[in-house]
């Protein structure tokens, strides 16, 4: 397990750093340098060069990419262009809160879609397997955004059993301690993930349900609920695994709708926001730790998928 | 020499905060509080905690030179007091007792209230002041503002006594209360910088209660100042928290969780029109962003004064504002400054006469035209379309040169050299807006009206030291604008809260919402 994660590791690093080359150059490609911002684009082209040489604009775009990267690496994201103050304390906050609407996502999907979709997919065909099914390919060809919107007006406008909008602020964690907030915006994050999640275990589950093992101990008379946990499960754990792993990547992507939706004070919303802004640090410093999590989640899935090849 | 830097007119065009200068010389000032004593009324009752949601900035500030979102702009004018503000057609005063201009308006005196703290308890003085405006008018502190200061020696600025500063000027500006002073004046102890901004220390009715708390939970408590010199607040606390999406603001607004939204989208505002449990409020005119189609009449074909009249009659303003605005808006009629202070208020409505465009269009032998056009606010893109198809009418084939938004106007050398384009600009004083955008010294005439006789009328207005001169001036301009200006103002995108029912005393100064007349049922 160690030496195939080890073997991994240099193309995880090699995309990270892909990923940062192309989220510094797209920063730099945006019109007007932190100095030209400073002074307005009126300034006397003088000042402007002293500007830019006091914040180290005026060196190359490696050398500078290096020192950002290296800022990075030692902890230190940068101040923000608008406060002055380091930008650390922020980020840290933010990612806090995305971790806990990212592991309650995850949570129910590994306890909830991951479960449907290997009875889905144990009997494949059956009444049980197409209602599954079809109720996940409705969940994942409705956006976020949409599925948002309808699930405010019902659990929150109509029934009044939740909040509208995640307005959490506690610190960091703190958001556990407003569960009722943390609902409408895991349900939506874990519906969407989960159904892609269990549409792949299903797959998995129904190829491995048709395959000679499991025919022969069901042709034994093994009782089904013994051939599903005996014979069938045990085949498809790293596919199972791979699966949930793919999810991580998943949420990422849907954390970015879903925060802004629901106004959740989470990284992708701040990620969401620095674009809005143009602010270069924090989106390098959200954009680069949004890239670490997506990346952990592929590693994870190609350790989980080497394990089951011989 | 240009007095507006491109970040401030962008963030007025995507509604940041409508900055704006206008008014009379201060002698006109009214006394500080008027307009909200006067909305206040008998029977409003004090106290209640007021939970505001609005946009906020990615990492929020209480620096006035850098602050960009709107909680924090909210935030800065309950905290800051200003020397004057901009109330919509009229100049108030608010920590100056008095602005009074010298014989030629080279030099301005400004003469704050008695008796006014800081909420550190320490006693607010001309230093303060001199230095405050010394930070507005400095490019690396205050790179948005800056320009509006950019005719104040900022150097020999002088404290007289404790009480007064006089402010030398580079030049003779009798609008340099319209320009600067009314427009953005806060004022702060000297020496605040770096964090020490986050502890939001001003002298305005509302303190900040937890002081470095918004950072990180995108939310701040403002309490009541006690010990304010002026009319006191209403409310015992704001709490005003960050929610970056219009509608999920509505929704919050809806389940209870806040009293007031700031900022809904036209299409909110007209959804929620028949709901009992939400109440809209509306910023009018004065409040709003000018929604344009700009012809610059240094290009081809609008060279032609009769192609730039032939627009402006073909256009359907009504029908613009119903279809794009959802009609939460108000019918533009080519100027900017509509409902502000300065406003030609005697020039007639343009009435739409497609005929006499046709035939103008005809004799001129334009029969193609290219606009330019970005989403720089909601529903631009869908406004150049329904534009395109009122020009049909006309026999005018209209072609949509889709432009980005995010880079509109970064790239200003191309907005300055396009012959026919969409924009949408804070809704300006018309003083304000003729210094920046008309003239050989206008930063964004994108209309390229200018030549010397224009010129002459504009800085002769300018340093016409009389008011009722002045406005004559100032009128003379406008009245050529409309005639011969490339503006086709087709429309005010007006700001659009919402409230729950009882909540009361909502003013605005720029389309900020002035936190100390607000009362809670």
């Amino acid at each position: 397990m160690i030496r195939a994660s080890l073997r991994k590791l240099p193309a995880s690093l090699a995309l990270l750093l892909a990923v940062s080359l192309g989220l510094f150059a797209a920063v730099e490609v945006l019109p007007g340098d932190p100095a030209a911002q400073a002074l307005g684009m009126n300034a006397d082209p003088e000042r402007l060069a002293r500007l830019r040489a006091e914040l180290g604009l005026d060196r190359p775009f490696i050398a500078r990419y290096v020192d950002w990267l290296d800022g990075l690496l030692s902890g230190d994201l940068g101040t923000s262009a608008s406060t002055g103050l380091p930008i650390g304390p922020l980020v840290a906050e933010r990612a806090g809160r995305s971790l806990v609407l990212g592991g309650a996502a995850l949570l129910v999907v590994v306890c909830v879609a991951v479960p449907a979709g290997i009875l889905a997919g144990s009997r494949p065909g059956s009444a049980r397997d197409r209602t599954v099914s079809v109720f996940a390919l409705v969940l994942l060809s409705v956006p976020e955004f949409v599925l948002a919107t309808v699930l405010i007006a019902v659990f929150a406008h109509g029934l009044r059993w939740l909040p509208p909008v995640s307005l959490v602020h506690g610190d960091g964690f703190g958001a556990l301690a407003e569960p009722d907030k943390l609902v409408l915006p895991t349900g939506t994050l874990a519906a969407v993930a989960g159904a892609f999640a269990l549409r792949l275990v299903r797959a998995t589950v129904s190829e491995t349900s048709g395959s000679a093992h499991v025919e022969a101990a069901r042709l034994a008379g093994v009782p089904e609920h013994r051939v599903l946990v005996r014979h069938l499960l045990p085949s498809v754990r790293s596919p199972i695994a791979q699966s949930v792993a793919l999810v991580i990547p998943y949420l990422v992507g849907g954390a970015l709708v879903v925060e802004t939706a629901f106004g959740y004070p989470g990284l992708a919303g701040l990620a969401a926001e620095a674009v809005a802004r143009r602010d270069a640090v924090l989106l390098g410093a959200a954009g680069m730790i949004l890239a670490a999590v997506a990346t952990t989640g592929f590693l994870l899935a190609e350790l989980a998928g080497s394990r089951r090849r011989p | 020499m240009n007095r507006y830097d491109r970040r401030g007119l962008l963030r007025g065009a995507l509604g940041v905060a409508a900055l704006a200068g206008a008014g009379a010389a201060l002698s006109a000032c009214a006394t500080p509080g008027t307009e909200g004593a006067a909305r206040a009324g008998a029977g409003r009752l004090r106290g209640g905690r007021l939970r505001l949601a609005a946009a906020g900035a990615a990492a929020q500030t209480l620096n006035v030179g850098t602050a960009s979102g709107m909680t924090d702009y909210i935030a800065m004018f309950a905290l800051y007091d200003s020397l004057a503000l901009l109330r919509g057609d009229r100049i108030v005063s608010q920590l100056a007792e008095s602005i009074e201009p010298n014989a030629d308006a080279t030099a301005y005196t400004v003469r704050i209230h008695p008796g006014v703290r800081f909420h550190d308890g320490r006693r607010c003085t001309a230093a303060d002041v001199r230095y405050s405006l010394a930070t507005l008018a400095d490019p690396r502190r205050s790179p948005y503002y800056s320009q509006f200061y950019a005719d104040m020696d900022a150097a020999n600025l002088k404290v007289v006594d404790e009480r007064t500063l006089r402010i030398p000027l580079r030049r003779p500006r009798a609008d340099f209360i319209e320009g600067g002073l009314g427009t953005f004046s806060p004022v702060f102890p000297e020496g605040t910088k770096g964090a020490r901004w986050e502890q939001g220390i001003g002298s305005g009715p509302f303190r900040l209660a937890e002081p470095g708390d918004s950072a990180a939970t995108g939310r701040r408590v403002l309490a009541r100042n006690d010990d304010y010199w002026g009319k006191a607040a209403l409310l015992d606390e704001v709490e005003v928290s960050t929610i970056a999406d219009a509608e999920a603001r509505l929704n919050a607004l809806r389940g209870g969780q806040i009293d007031y939204a700031y900022a809904i989208s036209p299409a909110g505002a007209a959804a929620a029109e028949g709901d009992s449990s939400v109440a809209i409020v509306r910023g009018g005119p004065a409040n709003s962003q000018a929604l344009t189609l700009e012809m610059n009449i240094g290009h081809a074909p609008f060279d032609d004064p009769d192609v730039r009249l032939a627009l402006k009659l073909l256009v359907d303003r009504k029908a613009l504002v119903d279809t794009v605005l959802f009609g939460q808006g108000r019918v533009g009629n080519d100027l900017i400054g509509q409902g502000l202070v300065g406003f030609n208020q005697t020039i007639q409505r343009r009435e739409r006469d497609v005929g006499r465009a046709r035939s103008l269009l005809r004799s001129a032998g334009v029969s193609k035209l290219t606009l330019r056009s970005a989403e720089l606010v909601p529903g631009m893109t869908d406004a150049a379309k329904l534009f395109v198809e009122q020009a049909a009418e006309a026999g005018l084939t209209v072609t949509i040169e889709p432009a980005a938004a995010d880079t509109f106007f970064a790239d200003i050398q191309t907005v300055l050299a396009t012959p026919f384009q969409a924009i949408s600009w804070t809704n300006r004083p018309a003083a304000t807006h003729v210094a920046a955008f008309t003239g050989s010294e206008g930063a964004f005439n994108v209309t390229g009206i200018t030549g010397a006789p224009y010129d002459r009328m504009l800085t002769d207005m300018q340093a016409t030291v009389d008011p009722a001169e002045r406005q004559a001036g100032l009128d003379e301009l406008q009245a050529h604008l409309w005639e011969h200006g490339g503006d086709l103002v087709w429309g005010l995108a007006e700001q659009l809260d919402a409230t729950l029912p009882g909540v009361e005393g909502v003013g605005y100064a720029q389309s900020l919402p002035r936190l100390d007349e607000i009362s809670m049922p």
